[in-house]
């Protein structure tokens, strides 16, 4: 029995994997939440594996998945301030339950491990450079799922995608670029904030704003409560709004402006991303199986109907296995995805039991 | 005095101010008569401000303290009334003119009310445009005024590419979106290179790069009409400037300010003008020293901050071919785009993918002063290195406010 933890604050999501089969939850991220989790589960007795993701790991923690130690509980604890909010539930949660079940599998997660070795002239801002120093740069996102939906685009063409643009699309969608495994542009920066907006996110905005929401009175943190939970899809819609909501191509009016916007972001920073590869060899577009994707990558491949293009015309929903939806025509081919968060973490830990069978 | 209008124009850079006359006849052609460019404005350095004058074929520099726009401004009009230059109507540009105003407009008291309103929207342009004026009210009282915008040519950009997803509350209270800079230069881009390739001006899908020595921008141009602009709300915003951050996560600018209590307006500063180029090189805001540095060698921050103007100049420009669907030209304008041959050989690198390819040899030997096609032969898109006439533009604007005035005389 897997238990698997994934911050999102205000609440934690908790997931036990069962024979093959997910059990999702959310609990509220407030004292006692891990008395309330062990209530839920019935006791942990039965546990032996515990995954932790970590959704910023700084410049110390390095690996996509890997064993917590006593040595790398201590640079999650100082990675905690990066992203304040989510890692302090990363470290509770650790702490909390290797105490409890010290002889179970501790694994950590890391979000951001594959972007650990972005060239610096991608990573860092133009600030001056003593901030800079002080791991003030851009982090990258979604690297478990980006990494993952590379290495599936691997197996199914032997090899021959060399350069894929990979396109998160969820209530946190991001974009990466990536050569030869290894990422070379992304769309996150030092948060999630950056780049593309989310549900309730603002995206790429001028920080301009901030200096004069302040000035007129506001507190950092009603700007900070004002940009990242208050803004995005839900700002536009005028009330809370999921991706799914906006994923429908009719809608009111509110919907169909955030709807227009989000499009207008992702293909923005497909052209951006592009120009970073020198061009692509596919495209592979991803997201949780209860989305309907399809219309909207549809709609993303038109505007690159320029560099030649080709969706099949009954390509339908995904299945959930990686699925070529180009023509045999298209001048470069694109994949959907349909990846279950939940299933792919524990494949995640599945890979790593793998590698060190491997190693014996 | 020829027959026609000597039109006055004066145009605020961040450390400069040029001025010229044009003559404009009545089918609004406009002949320069006289410039001037007042250098180092306001600047500390070891390099003296001067001043430099073009009249009649002749030229004249001077060395003189310029410690700020409206004292260079009053060493220029003083000149040009000791040389009993004719002017008629004088235009400025400002630089952004928010939601107020949407075209150029003559200058009365009232707009001179909103002018003033539009200072919190670009604190450190708007004002000194605002100084220029003055100055100009009282060395050269009851001349006609006029003030042209930046932000008027990027009214087209359509709501899905200015809306900024922030609480509809502050949307509106603050008048939060991207407006976007550089639109007279834009302006005369859109028009003069289609004209110059043989493309139909209403009929073309440009990427234009104005880099400019302090702030520099990219635009999508469709049809003449401008479709988005890499800067923001201000002029913060966008590629990697000599001193300006550019794009940055806004969570940064709230982290600094939390964690290191800094305060609002420090910060500001900071990012306005202490990182960019000098932020990243950390000793020099110009282009051609940091390009000079470059060592190659492990901590090279001169290659690391050209590295970086580059990587962002080639993003924006492709992101402005995919959201217009691939383009007839890409054009690099203003001081270092028109260069700097370094800058335009690498942003134009590794873009074959869109059907860009450069000519490296007619790119190294571009002319300074004239547009040179760039691109090779057998490249789809056509690639310029063109100067920029934001002067010509503000003119122009002039000479059409005043047919406009004299029709709507006649008309009454």
């Amino acid at each position: 029995m897997i238990l698997l933890f994934d911050p999102a604050p205000p609440c934690i999501q908790w997931c036990l994997v069962r024979n093959g089969s997910a059990d999702a939850h959310a609990v509220e991220a407030k004292a006692g939440w891990q008395e309330k989790i062990t209530a839920d589960l019935d006791g942990c007795g039965h546990v032996k594996t515990i995954g932790y993701v970590l959704h910023n790991g700084g410049d110390t923690i390095r690996d996509a998945v890997g064993p917590i130690t006593k040595e790398s509980l201590a640079r999650l604890a100082d990675c905690v301030n990066l992203l304040p909010e989510h890692n302090s539930l990363t470290l509770a949660a650790c702490r909390h339950w290797m105490e409890c079940l010290p002889n179970a599998r501790h694994i950590l997660l890391c979000d951001t491990a594959f972007f650990a070795h972005l060239p610096s002239h991608v990573r860092d801002y133009a600030v001056p450079h003593a901030l800079t120093r002080r791991g003030l740069h851009r982090y990258g996102g979604s690297g478990l799922g980006h990494e993952w939906a590379w290495k599936q685009i691997q197996a199914l063409t032997g090899g021959a995608a060399r350069k894929i643009v990979s396109i998160h699309l969820g209530n946190h969608s991001n974009l990466a670029a990536i050569q030869d495994g290894h990422p070379l542009e992304t769309t996150v920066g030092f948060t999630h904030l950056e780049g593309i907006m989310s549900a309730e996110g603002c995206g790429d905005i001028d920080p301009t704003i901030i200096f004069q929401l302040k000035a007129a009175g506001f507190t950092y943190s009603i700007i900070n409560r004002m940009l990242s939970t208050q803004s995005g899809f839900s700002a536009l819609a005028g009330k809370p709004c999921q991706l799914s909501d906006i994923l429908v191509q009719s809608s009111p009016s509110g919907l169909a402006l955030a709807r227009r916007v989000f499009l207008y972001q992702i293909v923005k920073y497909t052209g951006a991303l592009l120009a970073a590869l020198d061009g692509a060899d596919a495209f592979v577009l991803h997201s949780a199986p209860s989305l309907d994707i399809m219309p909207f990558v549809r709609e993303i491949c038109q505007a690159f109907a320029f560099l030649g293009i080709r969706l099949q015309p009954e390509a339908g929903r995904c299945n959930g296995m990686l699925q070529q939806v180009s023509t045999a025509d298209s001048a470069m081919p694109v994949f959907v995805m349909a990846c279950d968060r939940w299933t792919m973490l524990n494949r995640w830990i599945q890979s790593l039991a793998n590698k060190k069978e491997h190693a014996k | 005095m020829k027959k026609g209008q000597y039109i006055l124009v004066f145009n605020c850079g961040s450390s400069s101010l040029s001025c010229k006359i044009f003559h404009c006849d009545e089918a609004a052609n406009a002949e320069l008569v006289f410039s001037a460019k007042a250098h180092r404005v306001g600047v500390e350095g070891k390099e003296a401000s001067f001043l430099q004058y073009q009249i009649a074929g002749i030229s004249a520099k001077v060395v003189v303290p310029l410690p700020d726009h409206r004292t260079a401004a009053r060493q220029i009009l003083e000149y040009i009334r000791s040389r009993n230059v004719p002017v008629n109507m004088i235009g400025h540009r400002f630089v952004h003119g928010g939601d107020f105003f949407k075209e150029s407009v003559i200058i009365d008291r009232s707009v001179m009310e909103r002018l003033q309103q539009c200072v919190p929207l670009a604190p450190i342009h708007n004002p000194v445009s605002l100084s220029v004026m003055h100055e100009c009210r009282k060395t050269m009282p009851g001349l006609p005024a006029y003030a042209v915008f930046d932000t008027a040519f990027h009214t087209t950009i359509p709501d899905y590419a200015y809306t900024y997803p922030v609480p509809q509350s502050i949307r509106e209270r603050f008048h939060y979106r991207k407006y976007g800079f550089h639109g007279l230069s834009y302006k005369y881009i859109a028009r003069a290179a289609p004209a110059l390739l043989n493309l139909p001006a209403d009929k073309s899908k440009m990427v234009v790069c104005h880099l400019g020595t302090g702030g520099s921008s990219v635009s999508a141009i469709r049809n003449g009409a401008s479709r988005d602009n890499s800067m923001g709300y201000s002029p913060l915003m966008g590629l990697l400037m000599s001193t300006r951050c550019g794009d940055i996560d806004p969570m940064l600018a709230i982290y600094l300010a939390v964690t290191y209590d800094m305060r609002p307006d420090d910060l500001l500063n900071m990012l306005t003008e202490k990182s960019g180029l000098l932020g990243v090189a950390g000793f020099s805001s110009d282009l051609r020293d940091i390009i000079g540095s470059v060592t190659g060698q492990e901590d090279d921050r001169a290659g690391l901050a050209l590295c970086m103007y580059v990587h962002r100049l080639k993003k924006y420009i492709g992101s402005f071919v995919a959201v217009l669907g691939g383009i007839d030209a890409l054009v690099f304008t203003d001081d270092i785009g028109v260069t700097n041959w370094l800058v335009r050989e690498k942003a134009c690198e590794a873009m074959q993918w869109c059907g860009l390819k450069l000519d490296r040899k007619a790119n190294r030997s571009a002319s300074l002063t004239d547009a040179t096609l760039i691109s090779a032969a057998d490249s789809r898109i056509k690639v310029l290195s063109m100067p920029t006439r934001e002067e010509l533009i503000i003119a122009e604007e002039g000479a059409r406010l005043i047919a406009r005035r004299e029709a709507n005389d006649s008309a009454v």
